[in-house]
């Protein structure tokens, strides 16, 4: 039978947890750098032994590495294609530049998600590229769809990765048809992705394009973003508040390519 | 044993996490199966298991937020601490009881973690856990209990029932 009734915590219940709060609170205080690469050393101890379980399908190995060859080249193609469509833009609009030189594409190195942060205060995810390339904090991660987001930490071949889900990364990004760009930013309580400083005049629909705009020097331009679903003022009233759907789908991703080794 | 349990446990749900929760997600909320897991240690193995847990999930979170490691790990075991104080008071097999235990304990750890992360903002931090804590306590406590009820025979082993 079960004893009822409350039973005051005893001295062992307070110590060990006044050892766990202070284990915690020496690592708050240690410094940003610290923290991240104490976190970084333990994430790569714990998942590496299962990478190669991972990354392997039993029984289908070949299968796999034709999937990601073809998983990689769409991405290639698609990133093409964005630049493509960009650049024909911009020749419409720029003739004097019609022999500008070809934009290059950056080469895309193929990496796994391996964890997810499903924190309600801002995702991030850590991937392992492919080939023993090592991610560098800073580097654009892209799926076959668009942009992801942004490597912000990296070790022994981990890197760590803020997707656009988490407030803490701000992209610059434009209206594909208008050519107005401004920052975009995780807001779950104004509707998810937000496109902020457009100005009140520029039209804005429903399903016009929303790409990176090359501003930053962090996400080159013309990566596909998502499309406009609502629009609504800022509470300055003198820009627009533009709610973006990534074209990532966060939940189904499992592969993503880092831009620019 | 339980300990060894528990290990295997935080960490497939940790996998869990990453792998199934997210494609679970419904209107931005998913289950919350490492708090559910800190929860149910304390409830039935009592404060010492429930804040170790509590430590340990903390510690596997902060991998994937370097940014803040530590903060999960300072939160989950004042959840475990919680949950094993109730050990005793309520009837721990009933599972709408698991199910309020899981939301408040997790709308508390929520509101926490939000003044936190809002700093010097009271208002923020109410906005922020208003938009993002009560759908994901609503779904875990849905959720998890009815799935879990084969655990605590798993994972209480003799000691537990003994308890009951």
């Amino acid at each position: 039978m079960a004893r009822r009734g409350f039973v005051r915590p005893g001295l062992s219940d307070w110590l060990f947890l006044a050892l766990t709060l202070v284990l915690s609170l020496a690592l708050l205080a240690a410094g940003p750098e610290a923290r991240a690469g104490a976190a970084l050393f333990l994430g790569r101890t714990l998942f590496l032994p299962f990478r190669p379980a991972l990354a392997i399908q039993p029984g289908a190995p070949e299968a796999r590495r034709e999937i990601l060859a073809l998983r990689e080249r769409l991405a290639r193609e698609s990133l093409e294609w964005s630049t493509f469509e960009e650049t024909l833009r911009e020749n419409d609009r720029l003739r004097r530049l019609l022999d500008f030189r070809e934009q290059e594409t950056s080469p895309l190195v193929p990496a796994q998600v391996v964890g997810r942060s499903l924190d309600r205060f801002g995702e991030s995810w850590l991937i392992a590229p492919g080939g023993g390339a090592p991610a560098r904090p800073g580097q654009a991660v892209v799926s076959v769809d668009g942009l992801v987001g942004c490597v912000y930490a990296a070790d022994g071949g981990f890197g760590n990765v803020r997707t656009l889900r988490n407030g803490a990364l701000q992209v610059s990004a434009m209206l594909s048809g208008t050519r107005h760009a401004g920052m975009l930013h995780w807001q779950p309580l104004a509707g998810g992705l937000v496109l902020t400083g457009i100005p009140m005049h520029v039209p804005v629909r429903r399903g016009d394009e929303v790409m990176t705009s090359g501003y930053g020097g962090i996400f080159p331009k013309g990566i596909a973003v998502g499309e406009v679903v609502s629009t609504g003022d800022d509470s300055t009233s003198l820009v627009k508040r533009v709610v973006v759907r990534p074209r990532t789908d966060f939940a189904e991703t499992e592969e993503v390519f880092l831009l620019g080794n | 044993m339980v300990c060894a349990r528990y290990l295997v446990a935080i960490f497939a749900a940790f996998l869990l996490e990453g792998a199934v929760a997210s494609r679970l997600a419904v209107g931005g909320a998913h289950p919350d199966l490492g708090l559910a897991l800190v929860v149910y240690a304390g409830l039935f193995h009592g404060r010492p298991l429930g804040v170790g847990v509590g430590f340990l999930v903390g510690l596997l979170r902060g991998c994937l937020e370097p940014e803040w490691f530590g903060l999960e790990a300072l939160l989950l075991p004042w959840v475990g601490f919680a949950a094993g104080s109730t050990s005793n008071v309520l009837n721990r097999s009933h599972p709408i009881l698991q199910g309020i235990l899981i939301a408040a304990l997790l709308l508390l750890h929520d509101l926490a973690r939000a003044g936190v992360l809002a700093g010097a903002s009271p208002a923020g931090a109410l906005a922020l856990w208003v938009s993002e804590a009560p759908g994901t306590a609503l779904y875990t406590a849905l959720v998890v209990p009815p799935a879990v009820l084969w655990l605590p025979r798993l994972l209480a082993g003799r000691g537990g029932r003994a308890l009951r």
